[in-house]
């Protein structure tokens, strides 16, 4: 035969080659291949609008529920935080504030203005006692001062003011004398809320203890590396995660959560545990693993320094991890002319407290109640991981948002 | 034929806007096309599916790049050709990444290859036993002799594609000519 009789019998052969009709079965295959590949696509997109949510979720149901937060105050609010700060006063006769409001007769004059314009007959009667807030709260032009003050205890600290802290910076009595004019008698809009302590309480502020808000939620999420070995380093995947922390000590907090991700990488078949069934096992290479994971991290921080705005803590503790899939190709040796063999795992394994976690973490502090996070990470594990027993470790680098409450 | 073309069409773009149905259908007008190729790369039938489901699975990820021709009755031909590109792409990287460390100039072991006896192989040679012919051969002649005879490839696009030399191409063809000679002559 010829070279070209050869050509045209092959060539004849391969465009009229019926080839097995599997076409259903292999369908089936693909499309579910298909949509694990939407899945993977998107899956980032998916996570990262999936904790937005939750955050706006769970921060929404927080921020619903918690009381007397508004400081600028809905009618209800106002007329609570009136109430509840005028209870504190009344319950406190030995305030120094109105014990000097009270004893001078000479520093109460806006008071007894007060009383005058509001057309009291009994003005003698009013000045050798506290004031009465009720009353004055009646009065619309006086309400707004008052309502002030309260606010400013009231509001910014859900404890009982002290009142130590309310005592006059200057002499008694005149610490007030710049919310009225002089001569008219009227107060000073300017002034409405900026009493003396309310500048105190507004420094003191700065300076609350964090442990005040011993709970905060954190919405996590970063790029991730694992590696077998530190033999190779594939791309990173993308995890997100939801942690709750609790401070139970000023310096000491514990941390949880879970985690959604994937833990790629790629293993020596040394390192790798094959099963007694795996055909060929002495000719395979190398193992490429792709698993998805649900981490759940339980961690002990110590806090090594934190001033306003600036928190730097170091992290150490346990993780579990629970392979939700897990895929494995196997390469063989190019010699053996064996093709790669690909195979998947459902739920099968999980590694409970398995893993270490090592991560220092930076917070810097948006306001009291909310904070951001950069926590780089390591994860070495104290026992084989997955499918393969694989010494399997990992590094990346969270960054999230927490909401303090 | 209109209709055809406008099927396919409708076709090319449910698949564009990755519509399950359109790429169903896609797949079922292509996959016998598609076997024809992967089975052609590799050493049996296993492996031909899963290079062809790679295949699948690489058209619909491109197929938002494939532009058609603007003759419509150029349509199926056009996407024909894609496709067998793609499937013959898919099917050599297969066959590359498990055969990375083989040696492309390597003498092969001829494998006897037995089947019916027949008395005249070009009338009654049955077209699967040539087509396992051609698997019998080593990757490296079977990849050069199905890029050159069957998919028409030039030596020079094959030598990129192979990462080879030219000169290694034709010796690989004109070895893989003689294999299949030789078995055609033991089959006979």
């Amino acid at each position: 035969m010829s070279e070209e009789e050869i050509d045209a019998l092959f060539q004849e052969a391969a465009s009229s080659f019926q080839p097995p009709d599997k076409k259903k079965e292999i369908w089936g295959l693909l499309e579910r291949r298909l949509n694990k590949n939407v899945w993977h696509q998107h899956r980032n997109i998916y996570r990262i609008t999936a904790a937005v949510l939750m955050f706006l979720i769970v921060a929404g149901i927080i921020l619903y529920f918690r009381p007397e937060r508004n400081i600028n105050g809905t009618k209800k609010n106002l007329t609570e935080g009136i109430l509840k700060g005028q209870r504190n006063m009344e319950n406190n006769q030995k305030s120094d504030n109105y014990n000097l409001l009270s004893k001078k007769r000479g520093t109460v004059n806006h008071w007894e203005n007060i009383y005058a314009r509001k057309g009291f007959k009994n003005q003698s009667s009013t000045l050798n006692k506290k004031p009465d807030t009720k009353e004055l709260n009646n009065n619309h032009n006086h309400k707004v001062p008052i309502v002030q003050s309260m606010n400013s205890i009231t509001f910014f600290s859900k404890k009982k003011p002290d009142y130590k802290q309310l005592q006059p910076i200057s002499s008694p009595g005149t610490q007030y004398q710049h919310l009225f004019d002089n001569k008219s008698h009227q107060p000073v809009k300017e002034s409405i809320g900026s009493l003396a302590f309310s500048k105190r309480t507004k420094n003191d502020k700065k300076k609350e203890p964090e442990s005040e808000r011993p709970y905060s939620l954190q919405i996590i999420t970063g790029p991730d590396w694992c590696t077998v070995k530190l033999r190779q380093w594939r791309k990173p995947t993308w995890n997100i995660g939801l942690l709750v922390r609790y401070r139970f000590a000023s310096r000491w907090t514990v941390e949880t959560g879970i985690f959604n991700g994937d833990k790629d990488y790629n293993s020596h078949s040394k390192y790798f545990k094959f099963s007694d069934n795996t055909p060929d096992r002495d000719d395979i290479n190398e193992v490429s693993a792709e698993s998805h994971v649900l981490t759940v991290p339980l961690d002990i921080i110590y806090n090594l320094s934190q001033n306003e705005h600036h928190s730097l803590s170091i992290s150490l503790g346990l993780s579990s991890y629970w392979f939700l899939t897990e895929e494995y190709t196997y390469h063989y040796k190019g010699s053996t002319g064996l093709t790669d063999k690909h195979f998947e795992l459902e739920n099968i394994n999980k590694n409970i407290l398995s893993i270490i976690n090592i991560s220092p973490a930076y917070e810097y502090y948006l306001n009291k109640r909310v904070s951001f996070i950069a926590e780089p990470y390591f994860q070495l594990p104290v026992s084989k991981i997955g499918y393969g027993s694989v010494s399997m470790q990992s590094a990346g680098l969270n960054i999230g948002a927490a909401y303090h409450f | 034929m209109g209709v055809q073309h406008e099927g396919l069409i409708h076709v090319l773009q449910g698949c564009k806007q990755g519509q399950r149905d359109s790429q169903q259908a896609l797949y079922n007008r292509f996959y016998k096309l598609s076997m024809r190729i992967c089975v052609r790369y590799v050493r049996n039938e296993e492996d031909a599916l899963e290079a062809m489901q790679d295949g699948f699975i690489k058209v619909f990820r491109q197929i938002k790049n494939f532009e058609p021709p603007r003759d419509p009755d150029m349509t199926c031909a056009s996407l024909y050709g894609w496709i067998r590109k793609i499937m013959v792409y898919t099917s050599i990287n297969q066959f590359r990444k498990s055969q990375r460390q083989i040696s492309w100039e390597g003498e092969e072991k001829l494998m006897h290859y037995e089947t019916a006896t027949n008395e005249n192989p070009l009338d009654k040679m049955a077209y699967e036993d040539l087509i396992k012919m051609i698997q019998q051969l080593t990757p490296a002649y079977r990849s050069v002799f199905n890029l050159f005879v069957i998919d028409g490839f030039s030596h020079e696009e094959i030598a990129g594609l192979l990462n080879i030399s030219v000169s290694t191409s034709k010796s690989n063809l004109l070895r893989a000519r003689e294999k299949l000679r030789q078995m055609i002559k033991n089959d006979t």
